[in-house]
This record gives C-alpha cells, structure tokens and sequence, in this order.
C-alpha cells in the first residue's frame, strides 16, 4: 500500500502501563474502505491498540495519522468529528436515553455534513427501529452491541474500530452481523475488526495483522495466518477460541 | 404545545405567582423566603447532580461564598444590593472555576473533595486571623441596605432563573447531552460530545445560582456569621430536596421542598433531633426503595413528569 | 518542639490508622463509602464512657466489648442494606446517600439519648503520669491509645495477609468479579469485612476521648473528614496504606498546631484535596474519568 492510500497510519506506536508494554511498537496501515482484522490472544494488546486509535489514552510514544493528519493524543470527541468511531467490548450506550436519542445525539454532536444513512435507515439497518423510543437499559447485550455500532455510523465515520463484536452472540446474530459489516465495507467505511472467533472474521475480511505481547508477529492473509508457525504458536493456548 | 412551554405555564409559572402573591396574605414572609430560597438551591444542585451526576456534597461553599461575596462588596466597597448581587455570582463563579479540576474525580471522590473544599472556605473565611477582611467568626451585620420586600422578590428571580436553566436542560440537545455524560464519558466523547466544556458550564451554571441564592440570602437576613452561610445542612437539605422529589425533572426538586420542608417547618423548629431522625429514616428509604424519587412513581409507567 | 510535635504526630498518626482503616476495608471490598463511620466511632466513645462511669469497665475491657458489638451489629447492617445497595445501577453514588442517612439518623438518636453536652473520660484511667519516649514526655494515655493503635492494625494485617478469609478478602479487593467466579464467597466475606470495619470504628471510639478530648453526638462529621483525608492520603482501598496516610496526617497535624495553630483546621480539607488533585490515581489506584 503506497503512502497515499492509507487512511489509518499507526506508526511504531508503544503504550506502557507502569513498567507493563502493553504495545511495543505497533505500525499497520488501513486503506480507505477496507477491512483489516486485529488478532492476538488475551493481552495481546488488540484493545490497547483500539483505545489508543480513538484517542482514550495518547500512547507512550509513536504517532498515528489519520487522512495524513497527526491524530496522536487528540481527544475522543475531535476524533469522532474527523470520521473515527469505534464500539466496545461490553456495549456502552447511554443507559437512560432512549434508543433514538442515543444515535440522534451522536449525529448531533459527531455528525459530518449530511448523513448519507438516515437516523431512521440506521435504526432499519441495525434492526433497532422497534426498540427506538425504549430506554436503552432495557436492550439485551446483542441490542446493545448494535446500539454501540449504530451510534458509531451516526456520526457519518470513514473509519469504525470494532471490539470483540461477535462474542456472546447466537449464531443467528453473528450471521446477521457479519453481513453487517460487509455492508459497511461495501460502503467505503474502513473497518479495523478486533476479534477472537476466527469463523467470524472471515466472513468479513481476508488481511490480518497478528499481535502477541504487544508486538506484530504477523500480517497478511487470514488463511496463511492459519499456517504460520509463531501464529499457531501463540494461539495453542487459546485454540478453543480459533473456531 | 412543546414540553418547555408546557413546563413552564404548567410547573414553573403557577409556582412563581403562588409565591409573588403569597406575601400580600401571608406574615410569616420568613418562611416564605426560605421556602424560596430552597427552590433555588435544588434546582441549582439539580443542574449539577441531575444532569451530570456529580455528588456536590459542598454545594453549600458557593451558597457561602455568595453570602460573604455580597456582604464584604456591601461593607467595604459600599456597592448598592444590586451590584453587590453581582459581585455574589461572581464570586461563586470564581470558587467554581478554581474547583474545575475536581470534575476530574469520579464517584466518592468527588463528593469527598467537593465537601472538603466547602469546609476549607469555610475555616479561611471564619479564621479570626482574617478578622479585617471578613469579620472572622464574628460574623457581618448588613442592617443599612435591609429591603425585605426587595430581597424576597430578587430570591424569587433567582428562583426563576434556575428553573429555566433545568427547563432548558430538560428539553433541549444540551441536557440530553450532559446525560449522556453522565450515563458514560467515553462513549459521550466518541459520540463527538464535547465533554469537559459540557460538563464545564453546568458545573458554572450551578454554582452561579448558588452563590446568587448565597448574597440574596444574606441581604434578606442582614446578620449572619459563618457557620450559618456555610452550614453543612444547606447542601444537605437542598441535596435530598432534588432527591426525594426525584432529579432531572423540575417538577422533582418543586415537590421534595413543599414535602419535606414543609415537614421540617411543622416538626423541625421545635423538636430538631426528631426531625433528623426521621429524616434520616426517610433518606435511607428513599434510596433503597425509591432512588430516583417520588415523580418515578409516574415516570417508570412511561408518563413524562415535566 | 520539632522533634516532639513529630514523636507526638507518629502516636496520633497510629491512632488516625485505627481511625481510617475500618473505613477503609469497607470501602476496598464493597466500594460502599460508609459516610457514617464518623457516627459509630462516636457511639463506641459514647459507649467506653457509659461503660466507665456507670459499671467502671476499664476502657481495655469495654474495647473488648464493643467490638464484638460493633462487629454484630456491622452483620445486621451488611444483610439490611448492602446488597440491596448493590443491585443498583450507581451503587457507589446512592451508598454516599444512604450512609448519610444512617449518619442523620445515629447523630439524631444519640442527641435525644445523651443531649449535646461535651463527655470526656480522665487521662489517668489508662496510667498515670508522663511517659518519655525517646526523651519526649507525653502523656501515658497518648502512649496508651497509640499502643493499642499500633497492635490492631497488626493485627488487620495478619487477618489480610496471613489467614486464608483474609487472603480472600483481598481477592475481593482485587476483583470482585473474578472472585466471583471463582467460587469464592464474596457475600460472606463482605459482611465480614463490613463487621470489621464497624468494629474497628467503634474500637478508635473507644480511645477518642483520650486522642480528640471531649466528645458530642456531633462530632462525627468532623471525623468522618480526617478518616477520608486518612485513608485517601494512603490509597482508597488499600487498608495497608492508611497506615501511611494515618502517619503522615499525624505529623503534618501536630506541626500544623504546634507552629500555625489557628490554621490547623484546615489541615485535612487541603491534605484531602491536595492528594486528590495531584494524585487522583497513582496514589488510589483506581481510574478517574478520562473523558
């Protein structure tokens, strides 16, 4: 990838907690519109990585760019104003807003220019609509992870940081959600997709990078992923997990 | 009709002309005062807690800073009552921007800090030491701008003023925001919300309607010594106020003072251990039974409580 | 003076240990902020003199009794309000309440009990005379409170660190939803904890006439301040590190009175926003907001 294309630029990017290197120096690049999956086992620094692309902490050191901007350390909001959103592990909506206000908010306040999808295409498309004038406390965790995604593409992003979307989902909504997201690539907004469930990835994306103790150890093609020696390596411990 | 004009001809409005009317046949004008007072303060500490959720247990060191602001501006510039006033908000404003790093601390520690920082002013402001500047313990006697009437209708434009700020908080993108805040910072950051700022004003927001409330209060009352414009019990009173009737609403603080302060002007003045007893009995039920007040009792069956 | 106002500062910073760690505990294992901690010391200081002057119970024996009373009632306190408390969505926040509660309510029974006249219990009861330590002369009652001080924050010590419910308890402090799912018993060991802690704040009750002179229903706010400024100066949640916060207080206390004596009051109220404002986390460790 040319130095142009990237719309994420992560370069050598170190977060120590205390004495703890939780990223040892990152670099990966993100092209605009594209998928790119982020694997490692627990600790591997996957949601470190998220945190510090979305602005939660500035990083140790190392810097990231953004369509060419140095972004590194800027606050959460300005981040969501330039078109970088995410969704957390465990969902967190606004607890006692309803559904509808929970994203209309976010595209008050983060929105960019006029929203190619409507509040109401997006409450249709994440299958919220029902629940709209419902308090989001009363969502389920599945209807909460889509309310977290829906607040994300309220604020019109070209770059949605995903964390560990599938985990706890029946196989019904993980389909669904993997659709999901395909959608979302097929509409030019890049994906950067933390997961474990290896048979989830897949069906969104084919190029992963791989962290182990806050290093990349590996990056290319999900299918040779399954083949490289210090990927298995890493992941014998957790091979439950690889699906 | 939309809620905020609702809010107002139906809450606030009846509210203010009950109470513009009531001296004209009432005596007790006291009573009617502190009455007024109260309506100001839990609507002012329902700025800060309802809508952001911080704790300000040391509400009352704005409500004190206010008093002192307007008496030392009366007894040493020899301002008239109005700017005095003036110079009360500001001084609050100012206590309150010096404690913007508090908003930092989440929880516990915020409401600890908040009440350690009320009683530091007060040991300063009281501290024999400071006997020039602010009388120490012994207290400002304010008799040569005493205006009664005056006063009581400046406390009740104050009333209204704070008021206004929860109705507009309750009905526009700007105190949905601050709830967002309030329910999760981050999230209401990556939702593009501009956290510290929103937070930043209703923090102000509030104290300046404390300290307004403080320099009304001590022009009303025209004597007063330290540990009655810092006295604990104001942040307390006000705090279970918003409380009991049930925050983020108007109509919740509105109730909690008729109710309870009504029942500490029966029982209270005369018999004070047995009204904190009660008191007490009722905060512990009313957290474990009924947190989010008495207007929840509506709310929870999906009627919107003004 | 120094050397006395420091060698005086380390016998109250024992004393103030005693006095923050109950608070401590509770607040470490349960995140609740016991807001009346202030109000049960009182009621065990009302207790040692009630004890001491109608039935004449050295303040040694009483100790022994109400913290074994302290400790019960604790129990009964945990099963009424804490899980229920806990069940809620911002259980920390509505904990200050209702705690506050309980104060109003402890400080309002004890006025109708005993009325708002000032109780103190004579020095010579715990010995006679001034003691010197290391060529400073205090007095025997100080040396005294300081001592048993000193002993009960061993022995919190051994309970946390060298028996098995204690070693659990930490687990608890730790992550609570960890020890949860790891089977341990975290309801038991939480009311535990809480009866501890009520035992602990009745036992520095029971020395308060001696370290903080006369005592009146009242005085529990006051207290409950420098438990806080105590246990934050030592990290909120580590009952280990109010031995730090306990010492340093009683020091800066003493130098404060012997050298600014009419600022002294001030003392907690800036040392707790002071710690807050320039160590909110590494001193606590616990995150504050980010955003």
């Amino acid at each position: 990838m040319s130095h142009k294309d990237a719309l994420l630029r992560v370069e050598q990017v170190v977060m120590r907690f205390g004495g703890f290197r939780a990223l040892d120096g990152v670099s990966f690049r993100v092209a605009a519109g594209e998928a790119l999956g982020l694997l490692g086992p627990n600790g591997s620094g996957k949601t470190t990585c998220i945190n510090v692309i979305s602005g939660v902490y500035p990083p140790s050191a190392g810097r990231v760019f953004f369509a060419d901007r140095d972004i590194t350390g800027k606050a959460p909001n300005l981040l969501a104003r330039m078109g970088i959103n995410r969704t957390f592990q465990s969902p967190r909506p606004f607890l006692s807003l309803t559904v509808r206000e929970n994203v209309e908010l976010a595209a008050a306040y983060g929105g960019r220019g006029s929203l190619p999808m409507g509040i109401e295409d997006i409450l249709d498309f994440l299958e919220l609509r029902e629940f709209a004038e419902k308090p989001a406390e009363g969502l389920n965790s599945a209807q909460q992870k889509r309310l977290d995604l829906a607040r994300a593409l309220a604020t019109n992003p070209r770059l949605v940081l995903i964390d560990e979307i599938a985990a706890g989902l029946n196989p019904l909504e993980l389909r669904k959600m993997a659709q999901c997201l395909r959608a979302l690539a097929s509409r030019g907004i890049a994906l950067l997709v933390v997961e474990h469930l290896l048979s989830f990835l897949e069906e969104v994306t084919d190029r992963v990078i791989v962290l182990n103790a806050g290093r990349e150890i590996f990056e290319g093609s999900l299918r040779a992923a399954r083949h490289d020696q210090e990927v298995i390596r890493v992941f014998l411990g957790t091979a439950a997990h690889a699906g | 009709m939309p809620n905020y004009v609702r809010d107002f001809v139906f809450v606030l409005l009846p509210l203010l002309v009950l109470l513009g009317v009531l001296p004209f046949f009432y005596r007790n004008e006291l009573l009617l005062f502190n009455f007024t007072i109260y309506f100001a303060l839990a609507q002012g500490l329902n700025v800060i807690y309802g809508f952001t959720g911080y704790l300000p247990f040391g509400y009352v060191g704005f409500f004190g800073v206010g008093a002192y602001g307007f008496a030392l501006a009366i007894i040493h510039l020899t301002t008239s009552p109005a700017l005095a006033l003036a110079i009360a908000g500001l001084a609050a404003l100012v206590l309150g921007v010096i404690l913007i790093p508090l908003l930092r601390l989440s929880g516990a520690y915020f409401a600890i800090a908040n009440l350690a920082a009320a009683q530091a002013v007060y040991h300063i402001v009281s501290n024999p030491d400071l006997q020039d500047i602010t009388k120490g313990p012994y207290g400002v006697s304010l008799a040569n701008v005493f205006a009664p009437r005056l006063s009581y209708y400046s406390a009740l434009a104050i009333t209204a003023l704070a008021s206004v700020v929860v109705i507009w908080f309750r009905n526009s993108r700007f105190g949905l925001a601050l709830q967002a805040i309030r329910d999760d910072s981050l999230s209401a950051a990556m939702a593009g919300i501009p956290v510290v700022r929103q937070r930043t004003i209703a923090w102000l927001l509030s104290a300046l309607i404390a300290g307004l409330t403080g320099g009304v209060f001590a022009w009303h009352i025209s004597v007063f010594y330290p540990e009655t414009a810092f006295d604990i019990s104001i942040s307390i009173f006000a705090l279970v106020f918003a409380l009991f009737g049930g925050a983020t609403t108007l109509l919740g603080p509105v109730i909690g003072v008729l109710l309870l302060y009504g029942l500490y002007n029966l029982i209270g003045i005369t018999i004070p251990q047995y009204f904190q007893l009660i008191y007490g009995i009722l905060i512990v039920v009313l957290v474990l039974f009924l947190p989010q007040g008495i207007v929840s009792l509506v709310s929870r069956r999906g009627i919107r409580v003004p | 003076m120094i050397v006395h106002a420091v060698m005086a500062g380390l016998v109250f910073g024992c004393y103030f240990t005693l006095v923050g760690i109950g608070l401590n505990l509770i607040f470490g294992v349960m995140r609740i902020v016991n807001l009346a901690h202030g109000d049960f010391l009182m009621l065990g200081a009302f207790a040692a003199f009630w004890l001491y002057t109608l039935l004449h119970w050295h303040p040694l024996f009483s100790a022994l009794a109400i913290v074994i009373g302290f400790g019960f009632l604790g129990l009964a306190l945990y099963y009424l309000f804490v899980p229920r408390l806990q069940a809620a969505r911002d259980a920390e926040m509505l904990s200050i309440i209702l705690f506050f509660g309980v104060q109003q309510f402890i400080e309002a029974l004890a006025s109708i009990a005993f009325g708002s006249s000032e109780r103190s219990l004579p020095g010579a009861i715990l010995g006679r005379g001034p003691v010197r330590l290391f060529g400073q002369a205090m007095p025997a009652a100080w040396i005294f409170s300081g001592a048993i001080s000193l002993l009960t924050v061993a022995l919190v010590y051994v309970y946390l660190y060298r028996m098995r419910i204690g070693i659990l308890t930490r687990a608890v402090m730790v992550n609570r939803e960890e020890a949860l799912a790891a089977g341990i018993n975290v309801d038991r060991i939480s009311a535990i904890a809480f009866g501890i802690g009520l035992g602990l704040a009745g036992l520095s009750g029971v020395f308060a006439p001696f370290m903080l002179g006369s005592v009146t229903p009242a005085i529990g706010g006051d207290i409950n301040l420098s438990a806080f400024a105590v246990t934050v100066l030592g990290t909120l949640g580590n009952p280990l590190g109010t031995a730090v916060g306990g010492v340093i207080f009683g020091i800066s206390m003493m130098l404060m009175q012997t050298y600014l004596s009419s600022w002294a009051n001030l003392l907690p109220n800036l040392l707790l926003i002071g710690v807050l404002l320039i160590r909110p986390t590494g001193l606590f460790g616990r995150e504050t907001r980010r955003a």
